[in-house]
């Protein structure tokens, strides 16, 4: 490999503060202890005259190196596994890595310089890692390309290691920092090759603690809630309770006459959304919002005004209707989305056909940060700090808000008190920018109370699901035909999907490993006005449900083994991690011991984003309950065997398993958003209920990875199997099937 | 104006005695590691410590605890050396962390008081939310620091 060099004064950059803008006040700022990143993660930490060898990576004379984050910290640890895998490949120490988030504003003047800046999928490490591995190898050849410049050497006898250059034959060494700069000049005739896995000696080796912990146990970590700037106004909204109503009439006067308010501003005005992308939940919904010098102040000036709204027809729509549309329309034909065989005609010679319906309801997020966004609109630019899964799309809504263009717009990424999915949307971003445009430019906090929060999500959708078999002399299914019903997986209350088939949310249905001559899957769309969106699994959340629940009475009238059935019907299937992971989770939690009445195991299997062979992230679950005769469920165990190919950081990838166990054990057993006249009915946690520390099942995690070229995510995949396992658990304890959720609606008790 | 003792300093703070504290600290004393996630003492997230003992800032009235020696996460050590902060740093138990203050300041108020808490005790006394589900880490690390608390 040869090199040559050019002077090039822009490719040094002075990496210091403030890329938002420097607006903020001192107040949050300073590492803690040990942390090595900023309380305001959109700030880079002190890093003095660091030489940027690229738009990820600043190395500094005394060796501190500070990797840029494009993805959203929103408890999933990508300030330590994205700066690791660049590490992996700079082989740097990484006591000196600092981070700090990749900038947005950056991005838009750089020709999308971040590339996918957005979080969730469990894509971070699926998406970025080539391109960090990249990043961090490129770099690393140019150090070495400095050093072997200066010892006049040939760059291949240079060793990189532990951020120092080494020339082994001559003894003599240079420290990252020593070269930084010359290393910035340096431009490589052809980019290097990646390491594969096997060649790892950092990802998938070393636990290693998370980066961002220091600032998370001293309250220090600034989230969107607690974002300070000089002459700061907190706004209170009340959104339309129907969504979709129009706004009437509003006492303006009686707002503004109590102590702290500065003005009301009323959104959703004809044309005043300047949204171009017709999903629902980004638009400007119909809000007052009262602005005052404290929170405190706006909300009780908002809680005081008389509101009217004009709900239409609207107001008299509810989940039961909606639920008993979908079921309904299980009854007909829907669009096709798998068909092999002719499972009809199989089932109509059948002389027995098993027939069970499955529902799942709408779901809240339930991000324990509310909504909240804050933004400054003047004539040239636009500033908004915010805890956004997608900063990208904070600067698009931004800037079509304001009317600016989109590098005119800086977004400061704060910390994320949770996202789930539900903080992609932008909703917040346009609100927050309206209302600064109406204050004359003035900063503008708009905080949505608990109760909206809950009442204006973009929720998990609802299903319904007719599952049909037929079984063979030897209990195996000759045909399965489903029939499911429900609302499509992205925002779009308007347009129902193309073909009347939406594969996304036939997710683990349409790509089902088991082995079925005659199977076939249709799907009819149903139109409510109940916005939905991303949600922790979109699709795979609910459906792995439906499918295990199904597979299991299967295996009862066949008369066999729950995790015997399912391997049969895995026989054939191209990828053998399916059938390893039931085999190792069954094995590890005793699958099939005897236990009392009252008590139960159940299996169940999923994946995420789908049963693509080799691919993404396959995981196995068996779930052990205890039912009293009272019908109180406790989950008490929950053993997971998971494949993912390759793991970055095993810490953060089994708190994943761990957190997503909590949230979705909470889901099965209680959470149901209901709406009646056209309105959320839940509002907060008393009526809402998240699971709590004392319903905690034991959570063990086994990693039964294939490795090779396999990348899976992990913060979705631990809502999939998990659900099924538990109901499946349920009816091993008592006899009772469940076949829909949450559990709190059914009665659970046995003599 | 009222004046409230916070973390061993007086301030004299222009609010209404019925503002609930949590706004008092949050938007008018600066302190924003006192977290607001329910508004109805359901969650936790606000807890502070009054007079040593774990109380729910979002329903408490600022005007209630003049006098009273009150205690944010901000001020339970200088440099996060409190037992609680140390195992919770230890085993890597804040997700996305929103609900943390609130979990360290109910679980030093739990060791102040009973300084090796069963797990009963813990399941009684620690009824704080957490959504990104760190209940299995935050037990863990309550025993840690009572472990490492010396009685």
């Amino acid at each position: 490999m040869t090199q040559h060099m050019e002077m090039n004064r822009r490719q040094f950059v002075v990496a210091t503060a403030a890329v938002g803008g420097g607006l903020a006040l001192g107040v949050g700022e300073g590492v803690a202890a040990t942390a090595n990143m900023m309380a305001e993660p959109w700030k880079a930490p002190p890093v003095v005259s660091g030489a940027e060898i690229n738009a990820w990576i600043v190395i500094a004379p005394d060796d501190t190196i500070l990797i840029r984050v494009g993805q959203a910290e929103m408890g999933q640890g990508v300030f330590t596994s994205m700066p690791m895998i660049v590490c992996e490949e700079l082989e740097c120490d990484w006591n000196k890595v600092k981070a700090e988030y990749a900038d947005a504003n950056r991005d838009a003047k750089e020709n999308n310089v971040y590339k996918r800046m957005g979080t969730g999928g469990s894509n971070s490490v699926r998406s970025s890692r080539e391109y960090l591995q990249q990043a961090g190898a490129s770099a690393r050849e140019r150090l070495k390309a400095a050093a072997a410049a200066q010892w006049n050497v040939p760059v291949a006898e240079i060793e990189a290691k532990d951020s120092k250059l080494t020339h082994k034959a001559s003894g003599r060494t240079l420290r990252y920092g020593e070269v930084a700069a010359r290393a910035a000049l340096v431009k490589l005739e052809k980019e290097p090759a990646l390491k594969t896995p096997d060649q790892y000696t950092f990802m998938g080796k070393a636990t290693v603690k998370r980066v961002d912990t220091p600032l998370k146990v001293d309250g220090s970590a600034v989230f969107g809630m607690d974002v300070k700037l000089p002459g700061l106004l907190y706004g209170a909204i009340k959104m339309a309770p129907v969504f979709g109503a129009k706004l009437k009439s509003f006492d303006a006067a009686g707002a503004k006459a109590r102590p702290g308010v500065v003005d009301v501003v009323e959104l959703g005005k004809e044309g005043q959304s300047k949204h171009t992308v017709p999903t629902y939940a980004s638009h400007l919904e119909a809000a007052v919002v009262v602005v005052a010098n404290s929170y405190w102040q706006a909300k009780t000036a908002l809680d005081a005004m008389n509101i009217e709204w004009d709900e239409g027809n609207l107001g008299k729509t509810s989940t039961d209707e909606y639920m008993k549309q979908a079921i309904a329309a299980l009854n007909k034909e829907g669009g096709v989305g798998r068909k092999d065989g002719d499972a009809p005609a199989a089932l109509k010679s059948a002389s027995k056909v098993h027939d069970f319906t499955y529902e799942t309801p709408w779901l809240e997020h339930a991000t324990m940060e509310p909504f909240n966004a804050t933004a400054q609109v003047r004539a040239d630019r636009v500033d908004v700090w915010v805890p956004t899964q997608n900063p990208q799309n904070a600067r698009l809504v931004a800037s079509q808000q304001a009317g600016v263009k989109e590098d005119q717009v800086y977004v400061s990424q704060t910390f994320l008190g949770g996202g789930f999915g539900r903080r992609t949307v932008g909703d917040d971003v346009r609100q927050a920018v309206e209302v600064s445009k109406a204050m004359g430019g003035k900063p503008v906090k708009v905080v949505w109370s608990r109760e909206e929060t809950t009442r204006h999500g973009t929720y998990r959708n609802f299903a319904a699901a007719r599952f049909q078999a037929a079984l063979g002399a030897d209990g195996m299914p000759t045909a399965m035909y489903i029939r499911y019903a429900g609302h499509s997986t992205p925002i779009q209350r308007q347009n129902p999907p193309k073909d009347n088939v939406d594969i996304g949310q036939l997710r683990l249905l349409v790509d089902s490993p088991y082995q079925i001559p005659n199977f076939q899957i249709e799907f009819t769309p149903i139109q409510t006005h109940i916005p939905s969106g991303a949600y922790r699994g979109p699709a795979a959340n609910q459906n792995a449900f439906k499918i295990e629940s199904f597979v299991d009475e299967l295996a009862v009238a066949a008369g066999k083994n729950p995790l015997e059935y399912r391997l049969k019907m895995l026989q054939g299937y191209k990828d053998p991690s399916a059938a390893r992971l039931l085999t190792e989770v069954a094995a590890k939690s005793g699958f099939g011991k005897k236990l009392p009445k009252g008590q139960g195991q159940g299996i169940a299997i999923g994946a995420w984003p789908n049963f693509t062979p080799n691919d993404g992230t396959f995981v196995a679950t068996v779930a052990t309950v205890d039912v009293s005769q009272g019908g109180e469920v406790k989950v008490e165990a929950v053993d997971i065997a998971y494949d993912m190919g390759n793991v970055v950081n095993f810490a953060d990838t089994t708190a994943q398993w761990e957190g997503a166990t909590a949230m979705g054990v909470g889901s099965t057993l209680y959470e149901e958003i209901t709406v009646r006249n056209g309105r959320v009915v839940e509002g907060n946690f008393d009526d809402y209920r998240i699971l709590r520390i004392d319903e905690m099942p034991k959570v063990t995690a086994y990693p039964v990875l294939s490795g090779g070229n396999r990348w899976g995510g992990v913060g979705e995949p631990g809502l999939v199997a998990l659900v099924p396992a538990i109901t499946n658990a349920i009816y091993a304890a008592t006899g009772k099937r469940i076949r829909s959720l949450p559990l709190k609606n059914h009665d659970l008790t046995w003599s | 104006m009222i004046t409230l003792n916070v973390n061993g300093k007086n301030y004299n703070v222009d609010v209404t005695p019925d503002t609930p504290l949590l706004w008092t600290l949050r938007d008018n004393m600066g302190m924003t590691g006192t977290k607001y996630g329910c508004g109805i003492s359901e969650c936790g997230a606000c807890t502070v410590h009054v007079n040593g003992q774990a109380k729910r800032s979002c329903v408490t009235p600022a005007g209630s605890v003049v006098g009273a020696q009150i205690t944010t996460i901000e001020g339970l050590s200088a440099d996060s050396s409190h037992p609680v902060q140390k195992a919770w740093i230890e085993l890597d138990v804040p997700q996305c962390g929103y609900c943390q203050s609130g979990m360290i300041m109910a679980t030093a108020a739990l060791l102040a008081r009973k300084p090796k808490p069963t797990d009963a005790d813990i399941d009684k006394t620690i009824t704080n939310i957490c959504r990104c589900g760190t209940y299995q880490r935050i037990r863990a690390a309550i025993h840690l620091a009572a472990k490492n608390t010396k009685s």
